[in-house]
C-alpha cells in the first residue's frame, strides 16, 4: 500500500503540487450532476430565445437606433441572474448541507485536510461553477454589444459586479450549511435571509443596468474622485465580506478543541477597523458628516449578534488551548481577548465596542480640528454615542444573566440555551410591560415613558424631541444599564473566576488534564459547559 | 502500538449513550465489539474516529489523544460506517482517489496506492461504476478500499458485515486476518457474533452503553468458564441415550441440540473420558465425542444472562 509523503524536500512538495481535493472532487461531482447540466442547457435555452424574439419582434427603428442592445442585454442579465443567484447558492449550500449532518457527517471532514483546505476547495469549486455560468452567457452578451446601444464597460463592469456578488452569496450559503444551527432553523434562514439577499442582489444589479448607472460613471467628469472609489470600495469590501465567510466557515469545521476563536476574533477585529477606516476616509474626503452614523448604527447591531453567539458556545479551554497560552504575562493578556473562552468573548466585544467610540472621538476631534464645519455638536454627543453605547451595555448585562441562568438551573443542557435566555430577557420585560400598561391604561405607551432596565426602551427614549427630556431618560437608562452589569457580574462571580483562573500555559506535571476537571463534578457549581458545536 | 479508550462517556440531552466505557487492544489484534442495537457501539466508534467528541473521558491512540490532538489521530485511523453513505454522482474510482488526496497522496504514490487497495479489496472490475448504484456487499468493500487508502494503523469497522451474502461474509473475514497479520488493528463491531469468534483475539461486551466484559478471548472465557460443553452424536435410540446421560455422574443440563445431544461435564477432563467409556459400556453406537469451544455468543448471552434488547 501507501505511504505518506513527510519526508520531502521544499522542491518535491513543489514538483508534487496537486490541486485542492476539494475543488477536484465538487467539480467531478458537478460535472456528472443532471441537475447543473440541465440548469446550463436551459438558460442557453432561454438565452437563444431571448435574442431570437428579440430580433424577429423588435421594431426596425430600435435595431438602427441601437435600443435593442440594452434590452437584449438587460433580458439575457436577468435571465442569468437568476439561474447563477439562485441556482448555484442552492446547489453548493445542499450540497454542503448533506456532507455536514451531524448524525452522518461525511467522512472527508476526518482526513489530513485542514478545515481551511476543505472551504478553499467548496469556495474555488463553487466560484468555477459562477464562472462557467457566466461564460455560457458571454456570446449573448458580446451579441447584445454588435447590436449597439451598450459600451464594452459597462457589459465588463456589470458582469464583474453580479460576479462578485454571485461568490458572496455562495459562500454565505456554504457558512449557513456548516453553522451549528440546527437544520429548520438552517432552512428558515435560507428563506428568509438568504431569499433576500439573493433578490436584493439582482434588484441592484439589474437596477443599476436599466438605470445606466454604470454607463453614467464612466461619463463622470469626476470618475477617478468619485467612480473610481466607489468601484474600489465596492470590491474591497467584498472581499472583507468574503474573508469574514471564510474565516467563520473553517470556524465551524474545525474541532472544538482547537483555539478556533482566535483566527475569527483577529480577523473580525480587522474587519471592524477597516471598514470603520473606509467610512472615516469616505466622510473625510466627502466632508460628509452621515458617513459616521452607518458606523454607529451597524457596529452595535453587530456586537449583539455577537454576544447572542459567543454566549452559546463551550466555556472550557482544552488541553490544546491551554498549551498555545503564552507564558509572558503582556502577551497573555493580549491572547485572552482573542482565545477560545466565553467570558474572554464578551470582553473582546466589550473591547471593540469601547474602540468604536474611542476612534469616533478621535476622528470627532480632527474633524473639528481641520474641516471647516462641525462634525457632531455638544448636545447631540449623548444620543449619538450614549443611545447606541445603552444597546451594548445592555446587552452585556443580559447575556451575563443569561449565562448565569444556564449554568445555575440547566447547566447540562446546551450552552446554545444562554443565547435563547438572553434574547428572552430582552425582548420578553419589555412586551410584558406593554401588555400590562395596555390592560391597565387602554393605551399604547408614550414614547417618553421611561422603563429602566428594559432596553428596548432606549430606542422610545432616543425619539423624544425634547432635548433635555431626551437627555435625562438616557441617563438614567445608563446608570441602570451599569446597576444590571455589575449585579450580573455578581451573580456570575465564580464563573468569572473560574475563567479568568483557567487561562494559563499547560503545565503536565502539576496540572490536570481539563477532561478529567471537567467532569470530576466536586463542588463546581457552574461546570464548563462541553459541546460538539 | 497501543489503543486506549479511558472512561468514555457520551450524552445526548437526557440520554448516556456511552457511560464511562474503557478498553484497551493493540497492533496486530482484532478486537469485537459486541452488544445489541443501541447498546453504543456505533457512538464509541465514531468517538474513536474523531467522529464526533466525548462528553468526557479520551482515547489515545499511542499516547495520542483523539480529543486533544484529532488532525494528528486522523492520520492513524481508518473507519468504515456501518453504511457507505451514496456520495452523489461519484464513481467508485473517483471515491477512492478523492480519499488518497485528501490524506495527501501525490502523483503516482496516489495512483499506486489507489490501484493497490482497488485489487486488494477486488473492487477494479466496478471502478468506473456509479456508487449508488452497488449493491450492499459492493459499497462494504469500497469502503473498506476508501479507509485503507491512507495505511492506516488502526482499522474501525462498525457492523462491516451487515448486511452481506455468505460468500462476502467470508471473503471479509480472510480480509481482516491478513491486515491483522500485517500488523494493523482492527477494531469491528458486529451482532453477528458467530462471525467475530472465528476471527478476534478480545472482544469488548457493552450494554446500555456500559461495558460488562473486556480482555482477551481466552481470558473472558476462562473468567466464565466452570464447566465444560461436550456435543455428542450417537446412532442409538435417542430416548435411551438421553435417560443414560440424566443417570450418569457429572453430567448437568443433558439437552437435544438437532441430531446431537449438548452437556456441561464439571471438574477434570477426566470426567468426559469417564462419561464417554460409561456410554460405550451401555452399547451406545457412538459417532462423535467432542468438547465444543465458547464462543462469543455463549459468552454474551452468559453475561447478559439472554436478556438482549
Amino acid at each position: 500500500m501507501s505511504e505518506t509523503p513527510d519526508k520531502r524536500t521544499t522542491l518535491d512538495h513543489f514538483q508534487y503540487f496537486d490541486t485542492n481535493p476539494v475543488w477536484v472532487k465538487d467539480l467531478r461531482q458537478a460535472a456528472r450532476n443532471w441537475t447543473v447540466t440541465g440548469t446550463l442547457l436551459l438558460m442557453l435555452a432561454v438565452f437563444y430565445f431571448i435574442s431570437l424574439g428579440f430580433v424577429i419582434f423588435s421594431e426596425v427603428e430600435d435595431r438602427i437606433s441601437g435600443y435593442l442592445g440594452p434590452s437584449i442585454f438587460a433580458a439575457i442579465g436577468v435571465a442569468a441572474l437568476l439561474a447563477a443567484y439562485i441556482f448555484i447558492p442552492i446547489y453548493v449550500g445542499i450540497r454542503t448541507l448533506m456532507e455536514r449532518i451531524s448524525i452522518n457527517a461525511d467522512l472527508q471532514y476526518i482526513t489530513t485536510m485542514t478545515p481551511g483546505q476543505i472551504i478553499r476547495g467548496k469556495i474555488l469549486s463553487s466560484t468555477y461553477l459562477i464562472i462557467l455560468f457566466y461564460s455560457a452567457a458571454v456570446p449573448f452578451l458580446v451579441f447584445s454589444y454588435l447590436l449597439r446601444g451598450i459600451d464594452l464597460p459597462t457589459i465588463a463592469i456589470a458582469v464583474l459586479l453580479t460576479f462578485i456578488m454571485n461568490v458572496l452569496l455562495t459562500m454565505g450559503a456554504i457558512v449557513l450549511a456548516l453553522s451549528p444551527l440546527h437544520i429548520v432553523m438552517k432552512i428558515l434562514l435560507a428563506l428568509t435571509v438568504g431569499g433576500n439577499a439573493i433578490f436584493t442582489a439582482i434588484y441592484f444589479v439589474i437596477g443599476a443596468v436599466a438605470s445606466s448607472a454604470i454607463t453614467s460613471l464612466f461619463g463622470m467628469s469626476s470618475f477617478w474622485t468619485e467612480a473610481l472609489p466607489i468601484m474600489i470600495t465596492f470590491t474591497l469590501d467584498a472581499f472583507l465580506i468574503a474573508g469574514l465567510f471564510y474565516f467563520t466557515a473553517v470556524a465551524f469545521i474545525t474541532p472544538s478543541s482547537a483555539n478556533r476563536s482566535f483566527s475569527l476574533r483577529i480577523y473580525i477585529t480587522f474587519l471592524c477597523a477597516a471598514i470603520a477606516l473606509q467610512f472615516f476616509l469616505w466622510g473625510w474626503f466627502t466632508n460628509e458628516e452621515e458617513f459616521i452614523f452607518p458606523i454607529i448604527i451597524t457596529m452595535p447591531c453587530l456586537i449583539i449578534l455577537g454576544f447572542l453567539f459567543g454566549i452559546g458556545g463551550r466555556d472550557d479551554l482544552s488541553i490544546r488551548v491551554q498549551r498555545e497560552i503564552p507564558s509572558n504575562l503582556v502577551s497573555r493578556f493580549l491572547s485572552f481577548f482573542f482565545f477560545n473562552g466565553t467570558f474572554s468573548c464578551l470582553l473582546w466585544l466589550m473591547g471593540l465596542w469601547a474602540l468604536t467610540i474611542l476612534s469616533i472621538l478621535g476622528f470627532n476631534a480632527l474633524w473639528n480640528e481641520f474641516q471647516s464645519s462641525t462634525l457632531i455638536d455638544y448636545e447631540d454627543l449623548p444620543l449619538l454615542y450614549l443611545g447606541p453605547s445603552l444597546f451594548v451595555l445592555y446587552s452585556f448585562a443580559y447575556a451575563l444573566l443569561g449565562l448565569w441562568i444556564h449554568r445555575t438551573f440547566l447547566p447540562k443542557r446546551s450552552p446554545m440555551l444562554a443565547s435563547l435566555f438572553f434574547t428572552l430577557l430582552i425582548i420578553l420585560p419589555f412586551l410584558f410591560f406593554i401588555i400590562i400598561y395596555f390592560i391597565l391604561k387602554q393605551d399604547m405607551i408614550d414614547e417618553g415613558f421611561l422603563i429602566p432596565g428594559i432596553p428596548l426602551n432606549v430606542f422610545m427614549i432616543m425619539n423624544v424631541y425634547d432635548e433635555h427630556e431626551r437627555n435625562f431618560g438616557l441617563w438614567v437608562h445608563f446608570g441602570s444599564a451599569i446597576f444590571l452589569i455589575v449585579v450580573a457580574m455578581l451573580l456570575n462571580t465564580k464563573w468569572i473566576i473560574q475563567q479568568l483562573k483557567q487561562f494559563k500555559p499547560y503545565q503536565r506535571s502539576t496540572d490536570k488534564p481539563t477532561i478529567e476537571l471537567t467532569h470530576a463534578g466536586e463542588d463546581n457549581n457552574l461546570p464548563p459547559i462541553v459541546n460538539s458545536g | 502500538m497501543k489503543i486506549i479508550v479511558e472512561n468514555l462517556r457520551r450524552e445526548f440531552g437526557q440520554t448516556i449513550a456511552v457511560n464511562d466505557v474503557s478498553f484497551q487492544f493493540e497492533s496486530g489484534q482484532i478486537f469485537g465489539f459486541v452488544g445489541p442495537n443501541g447498546a453504543g457501539k456505533t457512538t464509541t466508534m465514531r468517538i474513536m474516529a474523531t467522529l464526533d467528541e466525548p462528553t468526557s473521558g479520551d482515547v489515545r491512540l499511542d499516547n495520542i489523544s483523539v480529543v486533544e490532538e484529532p488532525e494528528r489521530a486522523r492520520h492513524l485511523v481508518g473507519f468504515v460506517p456501518d453504511e457507505l453513505r451514496a456520495y452523489w454522482d461519484t464513481t467508485v474510482d473517483d471515491y477512492i482517489d478523492f480519499f488518497a488526496r485528501a490524506y495527501g497522496l501525490k502523483g503516482e504514490e496516489r495512483e499506486q496506492a489507489v490501484n493497490s487497495v482497488e485489487e486488494f479489496t477486488n473492487v477494479t472490475g466496478i471502478a468506473n461504476k456509479q456508487l449508488r448504484a452497488l449493491s450492499k456487499g459492493m459499497k462494504q468493500r469500497v469502503s473498506l478500499a476508501r479507509a485503507l487508502v491512507s495505511d492506516p494503523e488502526i482499522l474501525i469497522l462498525d457492523e462491516p458485515a451487515a448486511g452481506l451474502d455468505p460468500r462476502a461474509r467470508i471473503e471479509l473475514r480472510e480480509l481482516l486476518s491478513l491486515l491483522a497479520d500485517q500488523g494493523k488493528a482492527i477494531f469491528i463491531s458486529s451482532h453477528i457474533l458467530a462471525e467475530l469468534t472465528e476471527i478476534c483475539h478480545g472482544a469488548v461486551i457493552i450494554e446500555q452503553g456500559k461495558i460488562l466484559e473486556a480482555g482477551q478471548t481466552e481470558e473472558i472465557v476462562s473468567k466464565r468458564e466452570q464447566k465444560l460443553t461436550y456435543a455428542l452424536r450417537s446412532m442409538s435410540d435417542p430416548d435411551h441415550l438421553l435417560r443414560d446421560l440424566l443417570q450418569m455422574p457429572h453430567i448437568d443440563q443433558p439437552r437435544q441440540a438437532g441430531n446431537e445431544f449438548l452437556f456441561e461435564v464439571g471438574g477434570a477432563e477426566e470426567n468426559a473420558f469417564e462419561i464417554l467409556n460409561l456410554l460405550i459400556q451401555k452399547d451406545h453406537r457412538i459417532v462423535e465425542f467432542r468438547q465444543t469451544k465458547t464462543n462469543l455468543e455463549d459468552i454474551f448471552m452468559d453475561i447478559t444472562e439472554g436478556k438482549v434488547q
